[in-house]
Parts: structure tokens; sequence; C-alpha cells
């Protein structure tokens, strides 16, 4: 399957060139003892195994210089490791390379004395100075010589190594704030407190400022800046995966293609540049587009093929430059709609891929006839049967809540009042209308949002609703009498309670009360839009219009 | 209980002495009334209805099954589907979304019961944080395979944590090298609208760093029918690590129509106890209006059919006829029969003959009603049919709206058809006229449509039938030319019409016995499923004797007290004094305006108390000599009841046998709290009881009625009768206004 992916961050690109090469010079000569790399490329995503990869490659070096200190790593995502323990595994567990076995029941990573590392910082130093004697000895290093004076020489035997640096990456390191705040400043001096060669690399989309312990605790780190990516620079960065496609497709991602694909590459890159600089949307778009737009050249070397079978073997022809631009005509255009599909993920790569398949043999057709059509994702946040599976009275039930919300407490006599006299209802038509007089002008409900409000008004107000919009469907009640007395039942069912619970359950409706606390009327917030409301009242027959406070 | 008791105490405690509130069954209202003399009648009603029910419950589960196989074939499909757009940035991690607002649990139950693959249930209450929601994904995957334990054990802190991604890594590693394969570890998230996002953006953001190695599936379980909450709740960053596919899975209206059609109204299924069109429609209606779940349709269609077997003791007959049956089982099916039918057994003398001619009528009634209600159920299935078909071809047709209005169609069929609410007459008269005016193409289409449907239904023992479908053959043989298609029109016109109302032509009710299987237009029981909450508390309160007595129709008869009950209930007096004390503070609530002072209250509700005192007393006098006779029977029963000697000795004499069983539960909890100080000092002997009594000193008097008061304060309060007002110290506000009392 895809298990070539990992590879793919062995980012030789020029993106990372020249903090790469810095990063690598540092490590390797002598490294601060606290990096930070702050990642303001826009979704760059510097994860640490592409940190780990990128500064690997330099630390093998060759042996020109006699010994020279080896550089181990070790890594962790902080949004992984959700735990101090956790972290503390998957760094020393990635640092000795310590790999789980099942069958032995996966235990952590231990020397004979069988001490415990993971449980808090004391132990981790402690676990940290015994992975480095572990390391020292697989490397062939006297550990205390080289842990104190790199610069002395082996003795006797010819030593590869003269000491061991540890380099600990943690990626994602903002999560570090909220998950475990009290181990920041311990990283950030994690050399002073282990007293080995070691480095700390944190790296992060947010900047240190921001997450880094109040009063000074930590010390200032080395900052590394990853710059933002030109234009110039994604479209490399997106050409340059051409190899690792091919081998992952040879078909789809032909090598003589690779003209045509760097072509498409700049092409797509033009049109959705304005909108998102993130080469992974770039990549995940490119990835979706290019079967269809690649797939009338395939279609026309597969009838040339079929017309020539003796010539089998014969190899898939770079296009021509017409051809070239052809294409890029033909699906330029549905490119921007990929862009508004995919990038909100309506719909993902593969099915809007195949959804999308242009006809076959398209440019054998005249270029009139030919066209590339595209199939809009089914509009997932429109309204339409959104709501169709509730039941009636939900319905009614959210279209009270919306009302409830938007209209302030004061205002319900009024509107849904319902006086004997006509009178009273027809004022009311007027006063909804009236604007505020002079000054501060008020911010409309509508844009500050749902209030909150309490059951017992949403129960009055249903009643107000169902009394005016739901009589006629009601099935014969010969026993209630009075006026009023169906929905004065009705309103107080075990039904109306159990529906607007399973409103909120399904984030319909939302509960600004705890669900514990039994004191005082539990408060609740319309959560549906105005579209939303607009479409049930419609559906239920209610002129939402009417009884809105504030006209829209 | 210590003597000592005074004001300052703060605290009393009043130990529970076992007693009067245990449970008899003999008691519960709506009790059948067959003790009376229906001897076997009672357990062959309940062993009826489990068949009767049990029948339904089957075909209804089989429908449901039938109806979701395509939708769990298409779930597997999405889960086995591991095909990806080649060149994408980084794996995504599947996740199937299902809207399933109605089948619930069972439908994912199956899905999971299908895959052979490891798969796990996570509960909201499992994810309350990440720790929390990895490890019950962990555990779940790996302890549901046999591999789930690691052979070698180490300390809890010497292996990896079990909320650790790469623990289930290793684990996946192990599995695949044992069974060969690299299966999907599917994990269900049930209610997921109720998961919290922030748990669940970072699981998914784990789940997918682990990709491809480990090959992690997710199936959300929604009630909103798109995955539009994903969309709406979940930042961008967690959607890109996603593939959402969805699958929807019918609901509404349609899954109600869908049951509907192949149970009750099937010609193909017999029902074995008949819904009448007032059931029918309250079931329809409460799906619609309130609750669109299969558990909720269930439950109101076995609902239905408790309430059959349990209104009528006749339905014990439901099936077959009892060789031997009891007289009284004999007299009340001879009732309903001469009700239906004055002349039913006229001529007949001797009293084993009628018994023979009872049974052999209650025999053909059996055959008679199940002939009929398949009639019923064939002509609006031909009704129906022609219905769509003249839809299809653009006709309005009987402008009938199928999908809203089914049960509303169907229970028309029951009604007599010159009745004007059916319309039937109408529809009737309207199909044929449109029946001539059809095209020969169309025609001979329908036609065939239904020959088919009249082959299809089985005709056994049942003649009409048989002519029907022989001449319906006959009839359309014949139209094979142009020229004759308006002759052959009008004579299918005919035919249909007459056939149909043939099948029309009797309704159910005329019937003999009809009640043992229709239920006819008995109201549904909705208070049972959708009770009125406020209504139900205050005629609680209002009228608690009437909620907690024993029907009146079935006084417990072996019970000595009973029998006074009995004598006294004819005094049905419901005065104030007579009701426990919430309903008494209760009453007096309501006398109240707006603001109640609560010593004023206080003041009202001593006063009740102290007339019930002296009605008691007063009573019990009259009781005395009563309670000489009675009191040997009557005391081992309450002793029995309080657990112990001396509470019953101290318990007998204070309360008149009389009082006793008339009073609630709630009520006789009271007076045990009541009873409860004098235990200490009353005497073994019931002798000397009055003159223990007046020993009472008005001061202890004084703090039971305050403890009794603050007992019901608090119940109304807990209610929620009363709202703590601070304007006014001393008084509380009422919240419950303008209520009808009578």
């Amino acid at each position: 399957m895809t298990l070539s992916q990992p590879d793919d961050y062995t980012f030789d690109c020029t993106a990372y060139g020249d903090v790469g090469l810095e990063l690598s010079t540092l490590i390797s000569s002598y490294p601060p003892p606290f990096i930070y790399i702050h990642d303001s490329s826009d979704g760059l995503k510097v994860n640490a195994r592409v940190i780990t990869k990128l500064l690997q490659k330099p630390s093998e070096p060759s042996q020109e210089h006699g010994p020279i200190t080896k550089v181990c790593f070790g890594w962790a995502d902080a949004a992984c490791c959700f735990t101090q323990r956790l972290l503390f595994e998957a760094l020393i567990h990635s640092l000795v390379g310590h790999t789980l076995d099942w069958d032995e029941g996966c235990p952590n990573w231990a020397l004979d004395n069988g001490s415990q590392w993971n449980e808090n910082l004391d132990s981790f130093l402690q676990g940290l100075r015994e992975a480095h004697t572990h390391l020292s000895k697989r490397f062939g290093v006297d550990s205390t010589g080289a842990a104190q004076s790199t610069d002395r020489k082996g003795k006797g035997k010819v030593q590869e190594y003269n000491g061991v640096r540890i380099v600990l990456v943690v990626a994602r390191a903002e999560r570090l704030k909220e998950s475990m705040p009290e181990l920041l400043v311990s990283l950030a001096r994690l050399r002073e407190l282990v007293r080995l060669d070691l480095c700390v690399v944190l790296s992060s989309e947010v900047e240190w400022d921001k997450i880094k312990s109040p009063l000074g605790a930590a010390p200032d780190p080395y900052f590394v800046d990853i710059p933002p990516l030109t234009k110039e620079d994604t479209v490399s960065l997106l050409t340059a995966r051409y190899p690792a496609l091919t081998s992952e497709n040879p078909t789809l991602y032909h090598p003589s293609l690779k003209s045509l694909y760097s072509h498409f590459v700049a092409v797509l890159c033009d049109v959705c540049y304005l909108y998102t600089h993130d080469p992974n949307e770039l990549k995940y778009i490119a990835a979706a587009r290019w079967p269809g737009f690649v797939k009338p050249v395939l279609d026309e070397h597969q009838s040339q093929m079929d017309e020539e079978p003796e010539d089998e073997q014969r190899d898939i022809e770079p296009p021509s430059e017409d051809v070239r631009l052809r294409l890029t005509r033909l699906f330029s255009s549905s490119l921007s709609l990929a862009l508004e599909a995919l990038y909100p993920r309506l719909t993902d790569a593969s099915d809007w891929a195949k959804v999308n398949e242009p006809p076959s043999d398209l440019l054998s057709k005249p270029p009139a006839e030919a066209k590339v059509t595209t199939a809009s994702p089914t509009s997932a946040l429109g309204t339409g049967s959104l709501l169709g599976h509730l039941p009636r009275l939900s319905k009614f039930i959210l279209v009270a809540s919306f009302l409830a919300s938007t209209n302030p407490a004061k205002s319900d006599v009024r509107m849904f009042g319902r006086g004997l006299d006509e009178k009273k209802r027809r004022r009311r038509k007027a006063q909804a209308t009236v604007k505020p007089k002079g000054g501060v002008s008020k911010v409309p409900q509508r844009l500050l949002g749902p209030s909150p409000f309490p059951l017992d008004r949403l129960v009055a107000l249903l009643g107000a609703l169902l009394e005016e919009h739901d009589v006629d469907s009601r099935l014969p009640a010969p026993e209630f009498t009075i006026p009023g007395e169906y929905t004065d039942m009705e309103i107080s069912r075990v039904a109306i309670n159990a529906a607007v619970q399973e409103l909120s359950s399904s984030r319909l409706m939302h509960r600004t009360t705890k669900a514990e606390q039994i004191d005082g009327p539990a408060m609740f917030k319309c959560a549906i839009s105005y579209d939303l409301a607009w479409a049930l009242s419609k559906e239920l027959k209610i002129p939402l219009a009417d009884l809105l406070w504030e006209q829209v | 209980m210590s003597d000592d008791r005074t004001l300052e105490e703060t605290t009393f405690s009043i130990p529970y002495a076992g007693g009067d509130d245990e449970p008899s069954p003999a008691n519960l209202p709506g009790a059948p009334k067959d003790e009376l003399g229906f001897p076997e009648s009672h357990e062959r009603r309940f062993e009826t209805y489990r068949k009767a029910w049990s029948t339904c419950l089957d075909r209804i589960q089989s429908i449901v099954k039938q109806l979701l196989e395509p939708h769990i074939e298409a779930v597997i499909q999405q889960v086995e589907d591991d095909s990806a757009v080649p060149g994408l940035p980084h794996p995504e991690l599947p996740v199937i979304s299902i809207s399933n607002p109605v089948f619930g649990a069972s439908f994912l139950n199956d899905v999971c019961s299908r895959l052979d693959t490891p798969s796990t249930h996570l509960y909201p209450s499992d994810c309350v944080n990440l720790t929390s929601a990895m490890r019950a994904l962990i555990t779940g995957l790996v302890q549901d395979t046999d591999d789930d334990i690691p052979r070698v054990k180490h300390k809890v802190s010497e292996r990896l944590a079990n909320y650790d991604i790469n623990y289930l890594a290793a684990w996946y590693k192990h599995y695949v090298s044992t069974q060969g394969s690299r299966p999907v570890l599917l994990a269900v998230l049930h209610n997921f609208e109720e998961f919290d996002p922030t748990v669940m953006q970072d699981v998914f953001y784990i789940c997918s760093q682990q990709l491809p190695e480990l090959r992690l599936s997710f199936i959300l379980s929604l009630s909103t029918p798109l995955p539009t909450y994903l969309h709406i709740v979940y930042p961008r960053a967690t959607l890109a690590c996603l593939r959402i596919r969805t699958v929807a899975i019918p609901n509404g209206l349609s899954v109600l129509n869908e049951i509907l059609l192949q149970t009750f109204f099937s010609p193909f299924f017999d029902s074995d106890v008949i819904l009448g069109p007032a059931a029918l429609e309250y079931i329809s209606d409460f799906f619609t209006r309130h609750n669109r779940t299969l558990d909720s349709l269930i439950t109101l269609i076995q609902l239905v059919y408790m309430k059959h077997f349990s209104v009528d003791p006749l339905t014990s007959l439901l099936y077959s006829t009892p060789s031997t049956p009891s007289p009284a089982l004999l007299e009340a099916a001879l009732t309903s029969i001469l009700a239906t039918n004055e002349t039913a057994v006229d001529g007949i003398s001797g009293e084993d003959a009628a018994k023979e001619k009872i049974i052999e009528l209650i025999d053909e009634s059996r055959s008679k009603i199940q002939n009929r209600y398949k009639s019923i159920r064939i002509a609006f299935h031909l009704t129906r049919l022609m219905q769509l078909f003249f839809v299809r071809e653009g006709y309005k047709g009987l402008a009938w709206n199928l999908e809203n209005d089914l049960c509303a169609i169907f229970g028309g069929m029951f009604l007599k058809r010159k009745e004007k609410s059916s319309g039937l007459e109408r529809s009737l008269g309207y199909l044929s006229l449109i029946l001539k005016k059809l095209n020969p193409d169309q025609l001979h289409r329908l036609s065939h449509e239904i020959h088919e449907f009249l082959q299809s239904i089985d005709a056994e023992g049942d003649e009409n039938l048989k002519a029907a479908q022989t001449e319906f053959s006959d009839l359309t043989q014949g139209q094979a030319s142009d020229e004759n298609s308006k002759t052959v029109a009008a004579e299918m016109a005919d035919w249909v019409d007459d056939f149909l109302r043939n099948l029309l032509l009797e309704r159910l009710e005329d019937i003999l016995l009809w009640e043992v299987w229709y239920t006819g237009m008995t109201p549904f029981p909705s208070e049972l499923v959708n009770p009125s909450i406020r209504a139900s508390l205050l005629s609680g309160l209002l009228r608690p004797l009437e909620f907690a007595s024993p029907s009146s129709t079935s006084p417990n008869a072996n019970t000595p007290g009973a029998k006074v009950a009995e004598m006294t209930t004819v005094v049905s007096d419901e005065s104030l004094w007579r009701l426990p004390d919430t309903s008494i503070l209760f009453r007096r609530y309501l006398d109240s305006g707006r603001l109640i002072n609560v010593y004023d209250w206080f003041e009202s509700f001593q006063a009740v108390l102290e007339t019930q005192r002296e009605e008691v007393k007063k009573e019990r006098a009259r009781g005395k000599g009563r309670g000489r006779k009675n009191g040997g029977s009557s005391s081992p029963s309450k002793g029995k009841g309080r657990g112990g000697g001396k509470a019953s000795a101290a318990a007998t004499p204070k309360r008149s046998p009389t009082k006793k069983a008339r009073q609630s539960p709630t009520k006789n909890q009271k007076g045990k709290q009541r009873q409860q100080p004098e235990e200490g000092d009353d005497g073994m002997d019931e002798g000397e009881d009055d003159e223990e009594e007046e020993e009472e000193t008005e001061e202890k008097w004084q703090i039971e009625v305050q403890a009794r008061f603050i007992r019901a304060l608090h119940e109304l309060d807990y209610l929620g009768f009363i709202k703590h007002t601070k304007r006014r110290a001393d008084h509380v506000a009422r919240t419950v206004f303008d209520i009808n009392d009578e």
C-alpha cells in the first residue's frame, strides 16, 4: 500500500534548505541546550519525524577528521503523548531504538537493574543517563570520558565516535502548555539537570512567548524560524514529489509525464494560491485532480496501442505543448471547484476523483464538444432534508427554542399573548417594527448570538405555537373541552421533556446548565441557524417573520 | 426512640419498622376481574398473549432485518474498501458516518457481527477525557480477540500504558503475524453527538498518526441524517485527517409504513390480534409527532396487545376453545354473543346443548373474523396497487396520501362502507371511473399487476377468493384486440367494483365475539407511554385515595380489615382529614393567595390534623367492639408487617382497622411516623391503651405536627410547587395557579 509514505518526509527540497543546514550544523558541532523551532509556514506541519529525518542526514559525516560525536535522536509528538509518562516513554524508546514486542508483554526499555524511569522527572533524568550509558556502550564510547571531555581519544583500539550526543525533539510543543505545564521549564533546562551532552528541540506553530512559563523560569531558547513558503517554493515542493509518486503508481505518474505534472502543479498553484498556501492541501487537491487531468493522455496512448498492437512496449510520450495547453484550458475551471469541495472536506479526494472523471477520449473530440463538467458536492451544509428525520413536535421545539433565544423575554406577552380582542394582536405587529430611538444603536440579537432561556419559557412558547399552528394535525380528543386544554396537557407530557433532552444531546440545542444541577430550571440555548429555523417554520406553516421581535 | 426529645434537637431518626407497604399484587389497580370465576382464564390469557405477541414481534424483526440488509452490506463494503487515490499527502483515517435515527444500536451490532475483524463499541461515557477514551479504544480492541493478554506479565509501570497507542500498534503487529492478514480494526462510536469534540479531535489525530501501519477505522453513529455535524463541530485540521463516507439509513415515516404494510395491512401475514383504527392511528400519530424510533414503535404495538388481553377475559379464546370451559367463561361468552345477536342461541334447551352451541359459535367466529380481516387487507392492497399504478401513470387517482395517511386510509376500511366518514363508497366509484378511461396498454399492464397480486394470495379454504382468481383470469384472457378495449375496460371496472364491494361488505363488529380478536375502537392507553406530568401530579395530590386504594371492584376479600373497609367505603367521604399530609397541605395551598405565610399555612394544617386526631379517636371508639371481634386475626397480619412483636402490640390498637385498610400507602407511612413516639411508652397490654394515649403530652403532639408539616412542605417543594422568595421573610410564593379543582 502506501508504506512508502514516511519516506516522503525526507525533505530534500528547498523549503527546508536553509533551516536544515542551520540545524544540522548546530547539532553536529556545538548545539545550544535548547532550540525552539517556530513554524510560521502556514501548515507545513513540521512533525517530529520530519525534524528527525532532517537532522539525521547530515549527522552521518565521513570520518575524515577522526572520531566524532555520535548524535542520537529521541522524538515525541506532544499531541500524541498526552501524559508525562507517555512523553518520557516515547522519548526514551525512540532514543534507544527500543522495539515493543507483544509476546514479551510490551515491556518498557530497561537496563538490568530494573529501575523505573517513567514515573517522574527525577527518574526520567536517571533514565536518560542510563540510556546515554547504553548508547555509549553500543557505539563503543567510553561514556564517562566522553561525556565530560569530548577531546579524549580512544585508548588502544580505534574508536569510531568519541561521544554520544542526545537530541530530543518534541513536536507540537504548544500542547505541553495544557497537558503538562510544569514540564516545560524542566525540558528547557534539561541539559543542566541531566549533565550530559544533550540538546532539546521544541517545535511548534505557536511562538515561544505564548507558551513559555511566566516569571522567566525557562531560559530563552535558540530560535529557529521557518519562513513562510513562497509560491515558487510550493511549486517546487510539489513537483519534487514526482519520483516518489512514480514509485507508488507507475502508470498514473509515468516518468515521461513529469513535465506535464510540473505544469499542472503550476496551474493548480496559480488557481488555489489565493485561498490556501498549505502545501498539504495543494497536494491533496493535486492528488484528486491529476487522475482526471492525465486521463485523456493515457486514453490516447491506449487507443494508439490498440491501433498498433504489435508495438506493445511503446512508452507514453510526453504530450506536446499543444495538448498541454488544451488540457490546461479544459481543466482549469474544475480546479477551483475542486478547491471548494475539497478544502472544507465536503467530500474526500478519492470520491471526488471518482465522481469527476472526465469522459473518455476527450482529446479526440472537437474542442467545442470537449468539456469537463464537475459534479457539485452534495450540499452537505444545506438545510434541505437536514432535519427531516425529526418528529413533528421536535421541530416545534426547535422553532420555539429559536424564538426564545432571539426574542427578549419581555416581548413574549406581546408577541404571543392572545387576548380576547384582536386589537392587542394588531398592535404587536406595529410594535415589532419599532426601531430603537437615538443613542447608541443596539446590536441586533441575531448578530449577538443566541441568548440562554429557561426550560419553562421554552415550554410556554411551545404551547403558544402549538395552540396556533398545530390544532389541525391532532387526533380528535373529545375529553378535552376547555379551549387550550389539549395544548396545556400536551406541553407537560413526558414526550416533550424527552424530546428536549434528545435535542440537546444531539446538539440541536445547547444546555447551558449542568445536567447534575437540579436546583433551579435548566437553561438552554438555541443551536440552529436562522436558515434552518426558517426552513422548519415554513414546513410547519409558522409565520416566523411575524413572531420575531426584531425584523430581519 | 428516646423519650427526651425536645425542640432543641434538630434531627430525629425514624427507623424503618417494616410495614404496611409491602406489595400486595391483588390490590394493583386494573387487576383482572377473573378471580371471581375464571379459574383457567388468567394463565391462559397470559399464554395466549405471549404466543400472539411473539408471532408479531418475530414478524416485525424479520421485516426490519430485511429493510436493513442492503444498508448493512453498504457499511461492510465501505469498511472493507481500502482504495485511495495515489499521491495523497498523508494517509487518511477512514470514518463512516451513519445517520441512524430510527434503529438505534442494533443496526451497528449487526454490522459488527458480520465483519470478521476486531471491533469495539465506545459510548460517550467512556470518553470523558483523552486518557479514558484511548484506554477504552485500545483495551476494547485488544480484548475483542482471543489473544488479549501478553504472555509475559509485567508490573504496570514496567510495560507500556494501556492508553498508549503504541501498545495497540505492538498488539496489531503481533496479531498480523499470527493471522497472516491485515484486518481493519473497527471502533464504533455510539451517539457520536454526545462525545466531547475536544477529546475526539485528539483521538482522531493520534490514530491518524499511526497510519498506515495500524489499520484503524471508525464508524460514527449520528442521529442527524447528514455528516454536517462533523463539519460544523470539528476543526478543519481534524477533518483533514479523516476520510469521511456516509451511509444513510431509512428513517421517518417510510419505516413505519413499511412495517405496518407488511404486518397488519398485509394479506400475506395473518396477525392473530387485529388492531383497530383507533390503535393504529394513535401509533402512527405518536410516531410522527413524538418519537421516531423502532423501539418506541414496538413498545406501542406491544401495549396494544397487552391491553387487549388484560381487558377482556374472553381473549383466552383467541387461539382455541378449551374442551371443558368453566361456566363463568361460557356465561361471559354468552353475554357477549347476545349483545351482538339476540337470537343466536334461541331454541336451544338443556345446559349441555347450550354449551356445545356456544363453543360452536366461538369456533365459527374465529374462522369468520380472520376471513373478513383478510378480505379487508386484500381490498386495501388491491386499491393501493391501483392507486400506485394511477399515480405512476400520471393520474391523481384517489388523492390519497399514502405516505402520511396510511393508517387513516386503512382504518377507513374497517368502517361501514355506507358510512359517509369512511368515504369508501365514493372512492370505489371513482376507481371504476378511472379504470374505464384507461387506454388498452395501461389496462393490460394494470390487469397483469392485479392478476399477479391475486395469484400470489393463498386462497386455501376460501371459495370466494378462488372463484375471483379464476374469474379475473378469464376476464383478462379475452382482451387481446384493440377494438373491444372499451368494453373490456368497462367489464374490468365492474368486476373490480363488485369484488371490492363484496370484500368490504361486512364490518368486523358484526361478527359474534369480535372483541376476542379485534381491538376495535378501544382507545390506546396513551397515558401509559406519554403521560402529562403536571396533570398526573395534580390529580395525585388532589385525589390521592383514588390512586392508592385498591380498586373498588376487587376488594381483597380475604383480609379481615378489608371487609370492614368495604363497609365503610360506602361512606365514601372525601373529607380533608382523610387525605395524606401532603394533600392536606396542598389543598390549603390552593386556597391561598400568591404569597403564602408559612405560619398561617402551618396553623391551617394543624387544624386539619386536630380534626384527624379527633376523628381517629371517634372511629376507634366505634370500631372497638368490632376490633375485639377481629382483634385476633388483624393483629397477626399487622405484626407480620411490622416485623417486631413490640411494635405490633403498640401499633395495632392505635389505629382502627377501618382506617388502616382505607388508607393509602403514603398515609400509612405518615401514620407510622406518628406512632413511633408511642412505641417506647406504650404498654404491652391492649387494655391500657386508652390511658396511655391520654397521657400523651400535648408537647409531643406539637412536635409531631411540626415534623409532619415540614415533611409535607418539603415534598411540595421538591415537586416544584413552592418558590422561595427573599422579598418577605416567612413567606413562600405559589408556582401553580388556576387549578380546576373538581
